[in-house]
């Protein structure tokens, strides 16, 4: 099982954050391939995503989408704690952890505005259930296995 | 809005999808239901290769649709 530790010394403050690469989805690389388009150059965006226990699902920066030139694929119902449940638009992407290269396909995700709390994505419960998670408060690290 | 027309055709079949498909996953481009599939990759795959690089709908078929909640405020 692949396995990395972050030491953070702000842990408390930023929360787990890792640097992952964002790419259009599996299932539309492969889609382009049979199409014989396998040459042209794959869009990828470095991003830092938090990875979010409080969060059922995953997100990114509406930046993300744009750089990638998604079209929406899906809709997913949401509940935050200032709006009710309400319909928003999915995107199908690739996450590369990239301490790891571990290679999480075909995530949903949904864009919304992340870049000012200083992040490009969350990582929800939807993609934590591939995955260990150790968060170690006290010395200031924690661990990602998949 | 993208996919409008696709949700407001999903919305309206809703309850001819859950006789027919329910648990499945559907294909939607326009006002069109294109097929149904095991999984959600599966779908996705039809729908690019039948629609490249424009939108279309791939949803699940459930009496009640789950609800994904963030404990983080998050900006539209």
């Amino acid at each position: 099982m692949p396995c990395v530790s972050y030491q953070r010394p702000d842990l408390s403050r930023v929360g787990p954050t890792i640097a992952v690469i964002v790419r259009p989805s599996t299932a539309f690389l492969s889609a382009r391939k049979e199409e014989g388009k396998e040459a042209e150059e794959v869009p990828a965006v470095r991003s830092v995503m938090l990875v979010d226990t409080g969060a059922s699902g995953s997100a990114v920066d509406h930046e993300v989408i744009e750089r990638l030139g998604l079209q929406p694929t899906g809709s997913i119902s949401i509940a935050t704690p200032s709006h009710d449940n309400h319909e928003v638009l999915t995107y199908d992407i690739d996450l590369i952890i990239e301490d790891n290269r571990v290679h999480l396909p075909d995530v949903p995700v949904f864009a919304t505005g992340l870049k000012k709390q200083g992040i490009h994505g969350l990582i929800g419960r939807d993609v934590l259930k591939h995955m260990l998670l150790v968060y170690n408060g006290y010395s200031g690290h924690f661990t990602l296995a998949v | 809005m993208p996919l409008e027309l696709e949700l407001q055709t999903f919305h309206e079949q809703k309850d001819h999808l859950l006789e027919k498909y329910k648990d499945r996953y559907v294909l939607i481009k326009g006002d069109d239901i294109i097929a149904d599939f095991e999984s959600r990759g599966d779908a996705l795959r039809a729908g690019y290769k039948r629609f490249g690089e424009e939108a279309f709908l791939v949803k699940k078929v459930e009496e009640v649709e789950q609800v994904n909640f963030f404990s983080r405020a998050l900006v539209d």
